[in-house]
């Protein structure tokens, strides 16, 4: 057999080709990564491997074979993708196509599988098909990713001529039905949408696929490759209909995705597309985003992220419909009734009439939203782009045209149209209006409890509220429309939902920030009187519900009464309530959910009857403890002894009586008196419409039974979320709490039996529950990318109840944590007796209603440091976490 | 590095091949399998001897990665092969102490 003939003496070795290459690279990455601009660097790296492959085709004898195969039918080797478009990013594929007449030689097909494990060896992800022309246009009919890739392909090898004509085909069959295409390509994005467009993707986008992303940029080149037979993307500029569009920023644009996604693979090793929080945070110290005072350095970045993927995001929508408008041309739609004079409708878009631009009445830009948002059409795409001009060049005339800020007032008071809202705020219509909404745009919170940046969240909350109005919760929330309906300024709401949040871009205590904002806002809007009061109250105590809801004892009546005083005003209430409920329905899944819908709703109920009630004082609870014993009385006296039962009663506290609803009190009794000689006993009872199970227990009470249960229950991944805990002057314990269902619906009875043998273990000191705790942590696999470093909070606060000081502390969610949080507390001495439980995957919030020894309030600052300091050593410390 | 074994229903394994793809993992290995869990098949009496009739078809993927991918390898099958009903399948995370790569001779990361 011949020997492959490689002319050593001229060309260097493949392997030395090969290890040449790498350390090419090695160097590009470490000196230039950094410092070139995106598209620089691709353009490094994408004729550093032309070189590179030249060099593997002349030193494998691949050049020379082919040059010697003239008349025996074409071949070429083609880069297809983004390295045939020259902008192969480090980890992306290369994606190579060998394309041959004829059967291929075996000695040509040895060296090509030679040329691709020196490829492999590069390090290189090799994607590689080598087919005939024909097998090749069977491909890209059948698949769309073939086609889009040999669209961007270019020669790098083989016959000149050949590689034309199959060019030159594959063109002419996609010109053949450009409509279809185009089509293709739309439906295309609209999955990549769907799949990269979801919450999930939103604080940790996929800088490729994601709406914004790469690819949406691709897409253009397409569509001005195939359907126009523009061969660079520059050239789309020859054509009116797109001589407006802006390349040079685009480019910008795509010049910053570039680098990030360069930055993203060599900080990964890998073809990592997405932007997880843990590298946003790496991205923003490594490209100098310090923290400034209003926002922290990595939300500074992703503000710029966000700008650019939403700027690509646009301009490829608008590039789009305008293509699709010129190669299927639509006449206008009929006219709707009663329909602007001055716009007609072309495919669902509101345009001026004859298609002329607009010249000086800025006017039109109000009117034609209006239309738009009444009539549930979108604006034309070059009205859009005009709107968007006139916007940033005047819109100081624009806000005083007379009538304009009421035409904007308007908008905002019925806004029916999710989409046009959305417009408002991209083409900058609500900051000329609301300059302080400039604040918030792009603005991202850094971690995951926010789904959307604030401008976009204030817009869902907004969006969520006209839902509500319009009835989309009647079925599964039916009390919120009820409340609506009460409102005397309903329209009112929608401005508060929009303006909630605004203090965010003024830095912490946003609440406050922002309502101090308000009156100016409102003012340059042309309100004053009510309206202004009203929202300033709105956005001032926009978090008091949910944040007293799931961190103070409801049945505490103190708590309910402090709330009512703050709020004085029925109609107040109401708003306060529906605006809680948008703000959490819109934030993202970690702030929504059954269990804090049903706390919302109890405090809303309890706020509302004393506000209607006419007083601002704590009903007679001597009257409402008779009323609950009799009932409990009654219902047991046929099982029982009424001596016994009455015994009982008397034992136990006021608050419990207070506090317990009668059919808790029931089961109570009727536990205490069958137990017998059990250590133990309790009730299961499933609530309605949450996943949350109530256990009323009954036990003698001990030192550290809160741990223990909340330890047992931990091991169990029951999560704990309330516990009210009473022990009677006999010392018995009657405890409430209310925990999650266990995970596994197949399998609750298992569980809780498991659970309450577990329990009586513990509560004999038969189960090592610290150790089975922590090794339960030790195995943890923490499934989000980045957690925020966050150190233990601890806050004390003494007025809120009569009895007991209210311990709050935040700190980072573990399993068990609630479990070392009780630990500590105890071995301070201190006495839970009522706690309310929030976690989520990033922090756990608890309340905690604590005494000490002598059942007094803890006014002892030592004893607080030292909680302070024990939890913090324990809990919020660096070993927190193991990583894999 | 860590060996993930993921036994999961066939007929997500598409969607679970290409997510793991996704987060750069280069490889998998991908076998029919049968077996039975919690679900069990049910149990025969066949001429006084005990039979398990039905053990239920399903595929084992098998992906080993670099630790600290393992937690997002993890939460992807997860995420991928989740339909909440009985039967869909497990995750098993195994420590792997060394790996060749037989043509190159390459070890661990380089040949993973």
């Amino acid at each position: 057999m011949k020997r492959i003939e490689t002319p050593s003496n001229i060309t260097r070795s493949p392997d030395k080709v090969v290890e040449d290459f790498i350390e090419a690279r090695t160097d590009l990455v470490q000196s230039e990564l950094a410092a070139l601009s995106g598209g620089c660097l691709v353009r490094r790296y994408v004729r550093l491997v032309d070189l590179f492959l030249g060099e593997l085709f002349l030193s494998l004898g691949l050049r020379q074979e082919l040059s010697s195969r003239n008349g025996n039918g074409g071949m070429a080797i083609l880069a297809l993708g983004s390295y045939g478009n020259r902008e192969l990013c480090l980890g992306s594929d290369l994606d190579l196509m060998v394309l041959h007449e004829l059967p291929l030689p075996r000695k040509i097909e040895r060296i090509l599988l030679q040329m691709l494990y020196l490829l492999w060896d590069a390090k290189l992800e090799v994607g590689y098909t080598i087919v005939t022309p024909e097998e090749s246009k069977r491909l890209i009919r059948e698949d769309f990713g073939t086609l889009t890739s040999v669209m961007n392909s270019r020669l790098l090898l083989g016959s000149r001529s050949f590689y034309r004509g199959f060019m030159d085909s594959f063109f002419s069959d996609l010109q053949q039905d450009k409509e279809d295409l185009l089509k293709k390509i739309v439906l295309a994005r609209r999955k990549r949408e769907e799949k990269y467009g979801g919450e999930a993707y939103f604080i940790e986008p996929d800088i490729k696929e994601g709406p914004g992303g790469l690819r949406d940029f691709d897409i253009m080149r397409w569509v001005a490759r195939a359907c126009f037979g523009w061969e660079r993307f520059t050239d789309i500029k020859r054509s009116p209909v797109f001589s407006h569009f802006e390349i040079n920023k685009l480019n910008y644009s795509k010049g910053f995705l570039l680098k990030i996604r360069n930055l993203l693979h060599t900080m990964t090793a890998g073809k990592e597309d997405r932007l997880l929080l843990s590298h946003q945070e790496q991205l923003a110290r490594l490209l100098s985003y310090s923290d400034s005072p209003y926002m922290s350095g990595p939300s500074r970045f992703m503000k710029d992220l966000y700008l650019h993927m939403n700027r690509i995001r646009y301009v490829s929508e608008e590039f789009l419909t305008k293509a699709m408008d010129v190669i299927s041309p639509s006449s206008l739609d009929p006219v709707p009734p009663s329909f602007p004079a001055e716009f007609e409708v072309v495919k669902g878009n509101v345009v001026i009439k004859g298609g002329s631009p607009f010249r000086d009445d800025l006017i039109l830009i109000l009117k034609a939203f209006e239309t738009a948002n009444e009539r549930d059409l979108f604006l034309g795409s070059g009205f859009i782009w005009e709107a968007r001009r006139k916007i940033t060049k005047e819109k100081r005339r624009l806000v005083e045209m007379p009538g304009a800020k009421e035409m904007f007032l308007n908008l905002i008071f019925d806004p029916r149209n999710p989409k046009i809202m959305r417009l408002a705020l991209e083409i900058g219509l609500i900051n000329a209006f609301i300059p302080e909404f400039r604040r918030i745009r792009n603005l991202a919170e850094f971690g995951y409890y926010h789904v959307e940046t604030v401008d976009l969240h204030s817009l869902r909350t907004v969006e969520i509220l006209y839902k509500i109005q319009s009835g989309a919760f009647d079925s599964e929330w039916p009390l919120l429309r009820e409340v609506w309906n009460e409102l005397k300024h309903p329209e009112w709401l929608f401005l508060a939902g929009l303006l909630h949040d605004i203090g965010k871009g003024y830095g912490k205590g946003h609440s406050v920030k922002g309502a101090r904002k308000i009156t100016r806002i409102l003012k340059r809007l042309g309100l004053k009187g009510e309206v202004i009061k009203t929202i300033t109250f709105l956005v001032r105590y926009h978090i008091l519900l949910a944040r007293i809801s799931q961190r103070r004892d409801l049945g505490d009546e103190k708590t309910v009464v402090s709330v009512a005083q703050m709020i004085r005003d029925p109609d107040l209430l109401k708003m306060l309530f529906l605006l809680t409920v948008a703000d959490s329905e819109a934030t993202g899944p970690m702030a929504r959910g059954e269990w804090k819908r049903l706390l919302l709703d109890e405090l809303y109920f309890k706020v509302k009857k004393i506000l209607e009630g006419g007083k601002l004082a704590a009903p007679d609870t001597r009257r409402k403890i008779a009323k609950k014993r009799a009932q409990a009385l009654n219902l047991l006296k046929d099982q029982f002894p009424v001596k016994a039962i009455e015994a009982l009663i008397n034992q136990a506290s006021t608050r419990y009586l207070m506090e317990v609803q009668v059919e808790d009190i029931v089961s109570h009794i009727r536990l205490a008196l069958t137990m017998g000689e059990e250590p133990y006993a309790w009730a299961l009872k499933k609530l309605q419409g949450v996943p949350v199970t109530r256990v009323i227990q009954c036990t003698y009470d001990r030192p550290g039974l809160f741990s223990k249960m909340v330890g047992v229950f931990a091991l169990n991944n029951i999560r704990v979320l309330s516990a009210n805990i009473f022990t009677l002057k006999n010392g018995l314990a009657f405890d409430v709490y209310e925990v999650t269902n266990p995970v596994d619906p197949y399998r609750e009875k298992d569980r809780w039996e498991k659970v309450q043998r577990e329990i009586i273990l513990a509560l004999e000191d038969r189960l090592p529950l610290e150790q089975l705790i922590r090794e339960k942590q030790k195995g943890l696999l923490q499934s989000k990318s980045y957690i925020i470093p966050q150190r233990i909070k601890v806050k004390v606060d003494n007025e809120v109840s009569d009895f007991f000081t209210v311990i709050e502390v935040i700190s980072l969610y573990r399993p068990g944590g609630l479990f070392e949080i009780a630990k500590q507390m105890y071995s301070l001495g201190l006495d839970i007796r009522f706690a309310k439980v929030n976690m989520d995957e990033e922090k756990m919030m608890g309340a905690f209603y604590v005494r000490d020894r002598e059942g007094q309030k803890i006014y002892d600052g030592e004893m607080l440091r030292e909680l302070k300091q024990g939890l913090a050593q324990g809990y919020g410390s660096g070993e927190s976490y193991p990583t894999w | 590095m860590k060996k993930i074994e993921a036994i999961i229903k066939p007929f997500k394994l598409e969607d679970v091949k290409e997510a793991v793809l996704k987060l750069g993992v280069s490889g998998m290995s991908v076998t029919e399998i049968k077996g039975f869990g919690r679900q069990k098949g049910h149990k025969e009496i066949y001429r006084g001897a005990e039979y398990v009739v039905d053990f239920l078809p399903k595929v084992k993927v098998e992906v080993v990665v670099p630790a600290e991918l393992t937690a997002r390898v993890v939460e992807t099958i997860k995420e991928n092969a989740y339909t909440g009903q009985i039967g869909d399948g497990k995750i098993f995370v195994l420590p792997v102490e060394k790996a060749i790569r037989i043509r190159t001779g390459e070890e661990d990361r380089d040949a993973i």
